[in-house]
């Protein structure tokens, strides 16, 4: 029975190893569960993230894991040479990064409602007295961005634009080209509203939690003229070299976190996430509209 | 005396031990915690004015750092930069409001979420804010500052902070507390210096005044137990203070006290002895005053009853009783004369005629006067003396009422065939002097008799038995009167053999009456 199932496996390991990133992705030397974020803020993420790390790790010991890291790049490039080498187990990011990523064989299987929010859609808004009314009313006009690495203020709604035919540049590009959306990045949420309203720019963008965050007598300034289809908030994704067992166990880990006290405070630490569920069919579906978006982003 | 002069000084040393405290520490303590109230109240204001100093460099700090550190956030409209610098500062500063505004003035953010002031209007003084310039002032929760976000000639937008004054406040109240704590100690600390001051000088006053009520009581006792010793009759005690003070002067004035009273009470022994001696005399004289003046009347009135009871009697006894009665009054009347004579000297009532007068005739007068007598009782009565001597002063008849006198009683008691000698010579050595000597040869006076017999009555019985002529006063008159001339009676006898009586008269001195009479009084 033993010599079948090590039989099994070792057939098992023949058929994948094409596929696989790096053979010493998880290694019998391994004796720590990395966890990778993408973030210009390494403390502030390593922060964040370490408490759950540390939770996992602790629930890992009869994997022979001792104990729980955080990695963070500080892009989506840098992140991807990570996988590559193995040196990340478990990557919670934007559905984009996630779809990304998958193209190095990151396995997405946790949706993690960051923030508190299991989808987000992203709002373009213009000030209540502006003439413009719909996304092609953006043709030769200035949208503010929030940072290029934003999913919901700036890669859903720049595909979406472009999804519309209009063309997108950034602002120094576009005054040389008639006819663009031209864009800036405002840098955080409330600049977005902010720039809009004092004219700065003509329209903004971010999602609509950070819409309903706005403080109301800035909102009562502004006008929403198109919302996009709901984005799952935040996935999480195995690195494929971790073994199912040990991918099992996490999942199990994480979903259950927020049943304990100690977990959700984790939880709460690791950028608000109120829980962490699998996906589910219905959300490897939602799944596809960000793949059709991405056709539209650089 | 010495418990009630101790507790005296003690109460009065006490009394101006509190009296000093009151005028001297008191005052001091009083200059002393004005001042250090002043003074209290200076460090307060001043340290006030440094910490609000020190405040208003780090408002004006604070605003140079935001308005430059604002400027970027403010000029790209990076709010979200922007309420990041508002929170980090209010988390690090007392600040009650921070709001950012346009270069309109109208309010950015306030930094919080709901950002409810956004879109109101700043009242800044444009004018005022130029550049490192802010404008302070004081309301009502605290200081509000107010600055341009400035660079360069760009303005990008104002700032204003209320500062909260808890702080000052806080940090005032903790200095103030512990100053007010330092000084409360330190008065605290004078106080109680104070009274331990107040107290070491009262137990030193009461030392003190115990020294000196035993100082100066201790003297006094000692004159207390001397005059207690004195008033005992102890006039030999002495006090033997030499302190050389007031103290030493009243003992030396005790002693000299004493030892007046000593001899005054001496001196009145001595008078006192005189007068009882006198008394005696006196009594003793009147005794035999009365004696002798009862003898003759005792006759006489016995001689006369009987020549009354018997009117018929012979003549021969009846003339014989008369010529009785008849001696006996001459005896009487003699001795009233005798005794008038001897009372007017010792009462200085004798009237003195002095003269210069002659010795020779003095003698002369008195030997004729007896010579009749002396024939009659044949006895020899002669005078010798050097011739020429010189005269004296004095009153004849009482001059000769001595000599007479002397010669009376030699002739009295000198027996027939007996011899009497006057003689008289000058003497100058030890004095210029006359001296008169009556020497006869009769019966002698004996010893014990002769050292009285210039003495008021004193005769022995034995011997004047038979002399009942004499009053007893003859020779104290003799002698008074010649003491009162300055002279001396004195008389050297042996019984059976005679005696002489001598008399010494000065020459060449001047009596008078009054000098008479207080050398009469004085040799009395």
């Amino acid at each position: 029975m033993a010599r079948t199932a090590r039989l099994a496996t070792l057939v098992i390991m023949v058929l994948v190893w094409p596929g696989l990133p790096s053979v010493d992705a998880w290694n019998d030397e391994r004796r720590e569960f990395v966890i990778g974020v993408i973030s210009v803020k390494p403390d502030k993420m390593l922060r964040k993230y370490s408490p759950m790390a540390n939770y996992i790790a602790l629930r890992l010991k009869k994997f022979g894991v001792q104990r729980g890291t955080v990695v963070v790049a500080k892009n989506i490039e840098e992140m991807r040479k990570r996988v590559r080498r193995g040196g990340v187990d478990l990557i919670f990011e934007s559905a984009f990064s996630t779809l990304e990523l998958k193209k190095e064989g990151m396995l997405p299987s946790l949706l993690v409602w960051r923030k508190g929010v299991r989808e987000y859609r992203s709002l373009f808004f213009v000030r209540k007295d502006s003439a413009l009314q719909e996304l092609t009313d953006l043709k030769g006009k200035t949208i503010v961005f929030e940072d290029p690495h934003s999913t919901s203020a700036y890669a859903v709604p720049k595909a979406a634009l472009k999804k519309r035919g209009l063309q997108v540049m950034p602002l120094a590009e576009a005054r040389k080209a008639a006819g663009t959306v031209r864009y800036a990045f405002g840098g955080e949420e409330l600049n977005l509203a902010f720039w809009v309203i004092q004219k700065k720019a003509d329209a903004g963008v971010f999602n609509n939690n950070d819409w309903d965050e706005l403080p109301q007598n800035i909102k009562t300034g502004l006008r929403v003229i198109h919302e996009t289809r709901p984005v799952l908030r935040y996935l999480g994704s195995f690195h494929p070299a971790v073994p199912l067992k040990t991918r099992q166990a996490v999942e199990n880990v994480l979903v259950n976190m927020h049943r304990t006290g100690e977990g959700r405070k984790a939880l709460r630490s690791a950028s608000r996430i109120k829980k962490i569920e699998r996906l589910t069919r219905q959300d490897r579906k939602a799944l596809d509209y960000v793949k059709e978006l991405m056709q539209f982003v650089d | 005396m010495k418990q009630n002069i101790n507790r005296r000084y003690a109460f009065y040393l006490g009394v101006m031990s509190i009296i000093v405290i009151t005028i001297v520490l008191l005052p001091f303590l009083w200059l002393v915690i004005r001042e250090g109230n002043l003074l209290r109240t200076e460090i307060e204001r001043t340290e006030r004015s440094v910490y609000e100093e020190s405040q208003g460099r780090t408002h004006f700090n604070i605003a140079e750092y935001l308005s430059s550190n604002l400027f970027v956030h403010a000029y790209q409209l990076d709010i979200e930069g922007i309420n990041r610098l508002i929170n980090d500062i209010k988390k690090a500063l007392p600040i009650l409001s921070f709001v950012v505004a346009d270069e309109t003035g109208t309010i950015l953010t306030d930094g919080s979420r709901k950002n409810e002031l956004y879109g109101t209007r700043l009242n800044i003084p444009v004018e005022r804010l130029t550049e490192n310039t802010i404008i302070a002032e004081n309301v009502s929760v605290g200081r509000k500052i107010t600055f341009a976000i400035r660079a360069g000639n760009h303005t990008a937008g104002y700032g204003e902070i209320v500062f909260s004054d808890e702080p000052l406040k806080s940090a005032i109240r903790k200095h103030d507390a512990v100053v007010a704590r330092t000084w409360n100690e330190f008065k605290s600390g004078m106080l109680r210096l104070s009274m331990v001051g107040m107290l070491i000088i009262l137990v030193i006053a009461v030392c003190l005044s115990i020294f000196f009520s035993r100082t100066l009581s201790k003297p006094l006792l000692k004159l207390q137990d001397a005059a207690n010793r004195v008033a005992q009759g102890d006039l030999e005690h002495r006090v033997a203070i030499d302190s050389g003070d007031e103290i030493g002067e009243l003992a030396a004035s005790f002693n000299r006290m004493v030892s007046d009273l000593r001899l005054s009470t001496v001196r009145l022994q001595e008078a006192n002895s005189k007068l009882k001696a006198l008394d005696q005399l006196k009594s003793d004289f009147i005794s035999v005053v009365s004696h002798e003046l009862r003898t003759p009347i005792t006759s006489i009135k016995a001689f006369a009853e009987l020549i009354l009871i018997k009117p018929n009697m012979e003549a021969d006894r009846k003339a014989k009783f008369l010529s009785v009665i008849n001696s006996e009054s001459d005896r009487l009347a003699r001795l009233i004369n005798d005794i008038l004579d001897l009372t007017k000297i010792e009462a200085g009532k004798l009237s003195w005629n002095i003269t210069a007068l002659s010795i020779d005739d003095v003698i002369e007068t008195s030997i004729t006067t007896f010579q009749p007598l002396a024939d009659n009782k044949q006895l020899t009565l002669t005078a010798a003396g050097e011739p020429s001597l010189p005269n004296i002063f004095g009153d004849r008849d009482r001059l000769i009422q001595v000599v007479t006198n002397l010669l009376s009683n030699a002739v009295k008691y000198t027996p027939p065939g007996g011899k009497i000698e006057v003689a008289m010579h000058e003497e100058r050595i030890p004095r210029h002097q006359v001296v008169i000597t009556v020497a006869d040869t009769g019966s002698g006076i004996p010893a014990d008799y002769l050292q009285h017999i210039f003495e008021k009555f004193h005769r022995s019985d034995d011997f004047v038995a038979d002399t009942t002529e004499g009053t007893g006063l003859g020779l104290a008159i003799a002698r008074l009167i010649v003491e009162y001339h300055g002279g001396s009676i004195s008389v050297e006898s042996t019984v059976g053999s005679g005696s002489t009586f001598t008399v010494s008269l000065p020459v060449e001195t001047a009596l008078t009456a009054e000098g008479a009479q207080q050398s009469a009084v004085a040799r009395l």
